[in-house]
């Protein structure tokens, strides 16, 4: 009894201190360009808030610029004037020319202007 | 139709207007927000808030994903999302509204100036007039504001049994940084 309620104590202290998971360690829910992902939210926001909100997302496309004020942002070319915007996990910039390939993996919050993705990480 | 007359607000004035007048945008404008209860403080912190002014007319519109909260523990982000916000039904927050003198946007320097307008929260509007300090020089427009929001108001609710632990009244700060397009 006494080893169930200590279990249970751990368990809940735990839980109560436990931060965001490293998405890195996370498999991805979904996999694809960022055209693509910018498109499906274009042309059907509802829709795409259902399936993508708060999924682990894998997102490819071409870098464009990046910005750092209190974190660090990559922004990915997505499809008619809408871009992916990658909320980086570290502040470590990527070493990336503009119009590189490159892979971040992050979840989706949603879409603005952009379609946004927290806790990213790049993916090789 | 409160959510779509504030996503209209941010498309019109997104729009190139006919007498090219600037409007600027921040994508990347911080949201906090802070409250001290006994039990634990609650703060979270929003890096990805988009704001639209039209300096000519002193036209505001502001946008944030409810989802864009950061919390340093994850349980808080989950009750947050989940329980709190309910961010799968109302993934957005946002603010429509006008600065009292627009005209204070066309001079260099500190000033500050009331904006007032609606604010919606979970699904519910209000109305809000709030203090902002405007940083103008040359080439950018900061502005900073801090605010209070009692949780009530939204229809956001409590379970009472942490009820007493989670503050009645939260303290909002936002800072928008616009480069003038000139």
């Amino acid at each position: 009894m006494g080893i169930i309620m200590a279990v249970g104590a751990v368990y809940g202290w735990y839980q109560f201190n436990r931060t965001a998971a490293d998405t890195a360690t996370k498999s991805p829910d979904f996999s694809l360009t960022a055209m693509e992902l910018a498109s499906e939210f274009t042309s059907d926001e509802s829709s795409a808030n259902e399936k993508y909100l708060g999924k682990v997302i894998e997102v490819e496309g071409e870098f464009l610029s990046q910005e750092s004020s209190d974190i660090l942002i990559l922004t990915l070319k997505g499809a008619d004037m809408i871009n992916l915007r990658a909320e980086m996990a570290t502040n470590q910039a990527p070493d990336l020319a503009t119009g590189a390939k490159v892979k971040v993996k992050g979840i989706c919050t949603g879409f603005l202007l952009d379609v946004v993705l927290n806790e990213c990480v790049t993916v090789d | 139709m409160k959510k779509l007359l504030t996503i209209s607000a941010i498309l019109l004035l997104l729009q190139v207007g006919l007498m090219g007048q600037s409007r600027l945008i921040d994508r990347s404008g911080s949201a906090k927000f802070y409250s001290s209860a006994p039990m634990e403080d609650i703060e979270a912190t929003n890096n990805s808030a988009l704001a639209v002014i039209e300096p000519s007319t002193g036209k505001v519109a502001v946008s944030m994903l409810i989802k864009g909260f950061k919390f340093d523990k994850a349980l808080m982000q989950e009750h947050f999302n989940e329980n709190y916000m309910e961010s799968d039904e109302f993934p957005k927050a946002s603010f429509s509204g006008q600065l009292n003198d627009s005209e204070l946007l066309g001079k260099e320097g500190k000033v500050e100036v009331n904006v007032s307008g609606e604010i919606t929260i979970h699904g519910v509007t209000k109305e809000i007039t709030i203090p902002c300090r405007f940083d103008i020089s040359s080439d950018m427009i900061q502005v900073e504001s801090v605010f209070n929001l009692t949780v009530a108001d939204f229809d956001i609710e409590i379970p009472k049994l942490v009820r007493n632990n989670i503050a009645k009244e939260v303290e909002v700060t936002v800072n928008f940084k616009f480069q003038k397009n000139d």
